[in-house]
């Protein structure tokens, strides 16, 4: 300080080394404050990205609901519109004026085609909402799905709960049962598995879910491209769902890349 | 010429005095209901810096050797107000952990250097420019977590950042002249030079302390982390297919 002070001058080492410093400070607080602006509008654009993909999500589900519509229409047309109309046609005004051996004949086969038609109203109303799962829960429909899907035998399938103890809410259950619904669907459709094993386990107040199959499966980086994209309606539906249940779910393929293995962690639903 | 020179560098006094009421004035505008323990930190150090200043107004009036024991206080009291202040807001706990320790060897230090070092010098510049360099690496640190940090607010808007750059540009502008002071206060060219520049970065203290007031108190919402558990494959691979 001192050799600096004779070279110098005492005023200009002073001069400058304030005006060094507070520059300096200056300086730092402006790299500080620019740099925080350029991620909050980073983090901006991120979130309006998001909100673009939820935008997307709600349309593929509405999407999904009017489809689901148009089948239910589409089968109670074809299907329960006719035999209900042949039932009439033999229940029609001519039956008391026919003999009473053809008069029982008719009211005999107007009574089957009604029974078809109940089953059939029987058929919609599961595949809307399965009976199992209604009466006996989300372990239940979920092994009885897995026991209609083995009895195919077209696939091995297994599953196996371990700790539901503590149930998740029936609207949780729903949720879950369709989600877990679709991703079989599309593993027995896509992925040539020769097996699907579902586990489900229970850690706190996470409930977890995974289902492991050998086929060709996709990864967490698939996923995210096909939810984005404009194909993969099952897979939006699958994130909506994720959404609405405030789950996570991850898509993975095990070390031994033999299996591939999807995970979803449900938080359990606050009791009301 | 002399004479508005001199009535320049009066009012300058005035002005630096009268600027260390300002913070309290905004304080009792913007944040009278603020609670946190923080502000109520800042609160005490501008209380304490109107108590110092007319304590030694006065003291420098009456030519009283109390001024120079002021004087070493002012620099303990003011480094112990920031490292509170500090600990109460450095978001990681081992740096947290390690300020008392270091709060600890600056008083130990300065009391040192107070007795026995700087017993005779009449100003104890080595200890604020301890002082000054604690402080300046404190605020940098504290940018820095700010800058690695992913916040949703913006960083100047927050009463936190304002008091730290406060502290920052303060220590930063009067580092070299304090330095300089032990050696230099019988220069009648640098005391003019000390108080002009004293002053201005007080005053600059000050209107960055009432900026300080105008801002929010709760800066920062950290983004939770999005971590997933290790789950037991052992579990999952239980039952043989």
């Amino acid at each position: 300080m001192s050799f600096l002070q004779t070279t110098l001058g005492v005023s200009s080492v002073l001069i400058l080394g304030t005006l060094g410093m507070f520059f300096m400070a200056i300086t730092l607080v402006s790299i500080v404050v620019f740099h925080q602006r350029r991620v909050i509008r980073f983090n901006k654009q991120i979130q309006k990205m998001e909100e673009e993909r939820q935008q997307m999500l709600l349309r593929a589900s509405i999407q999904f609901q009017e489809e689901e519509r148009q089948r239910i229409a589409a089968d109670l047309h074809d299907d329960a519109g006719p035999l209900l109309a042949t039932a009439r046609l033999y229940l029609n005004e001519n039956l008391i004026h026919q003999e009473p051996a053809l008069q029982l004949q008719s009211i005999f086969s107007a009574k089957q085609i009604i029974d078809d038609s109940i089953q059939l109203i029987r058929n919609i109303s599961h595949s809307l909402m399965p009976p199992t799962l209604k009466n006996f829960g989300l372990e239940a429909a979920i092994k009885d799905l897995f026991d209609k899907i083995n009895g195919s035998g077209v696939i091995n399938s297994s599953a196996r709960f371990h700790d539901n103890r503590q149930r998740l809410s029936d609207e949780q259950e729903l949720l879950v049962f369709r989600v877990l619904q679709e991703l079989v669907t599309n593993i027995i459709k896509h992925s040539s598995a020769g097996f699907i094993h579902l586990t489900q386990n229970a850690q706190g107040n996470i409930v977890y879910f995974r289902i492991h199959h050998d086929g060709k499966g996709i990864l967490q980086q698939d996923f995210e491209k096909m939810e984005q994209g404009s194909a993969g309606l099952g897979l939006k539906n699958i994130q909506s769902r994720i959404r609405v249940l405030k789950a996570k779910i991850h898509f993975e393929i095990d070390n031994t890349h033999t299996y591939y293995k999807v995970t979803i962690e449900v938080p359990r639903e606050p009791a009301k | 010429m002399k004479l508005n020179v001199t009535a320049i560098l009066k009012t300058l006094l005035y002005t630096g005095i009268f600027s260390t009421t300002l913070p309290l004035v905004f304080y009792l505008l913007f944040k009278l209901k603020g609670k946190g323990k923080s502000l109520r930190v800042v609160l005490f150090y501008i209380l304490y810096c109107i108590f110092n200043e007319a304590l030694s107004f006065y003291l420098q009036r009456i030519q009283s050797e109390g001024f120079l024991f002021l004087l070493y206080s002012f620099t303990i009291v003011e480094f112990s107000f920031f490292c509170y202040f500090m600990f109460l807001i450095l978001p990681h706990r081992r740096i947290r952990n390690s300020i008392p320790l270091i709060w600890l060897a600056f008083i130990a230090f300065a009391i040192i250097d107070s007795i026995f070092i700087n017993k005779d010098v009449g100003f104890d510049s080595f200890a604020i420019g301890v002082e000054s360099i604690i402080i300046i690496l404190f605020c940098i640190y504290y940018l820095y977590t700010q800058l690695k940090g992913v916040y949703d607010l913006r960083i100047y808007s927050s009463f936190n950042f304002w008091v730290v750059i406060t502290f920052l540009i303060y220590f930063c502008g009067t580092f070299f002249l304090y330095l300089m002071t032990d050696s230099m206060h019988h220069s009648v060219s640098f005391q003019k030079q000390y108080f002009i520049i004293n002053i201005s970065f007080n005053i600059l203290k000050n209107i960055l302390l009432c900026i300080a007031m105008t801002m929010k108190l709760n800066d920062t919402v950290n983004q939770q982390k999005n971590v997933i558990p290790e789950l037991d494959d052992e579990l999952f691979f239980s039952q043989k297919i």
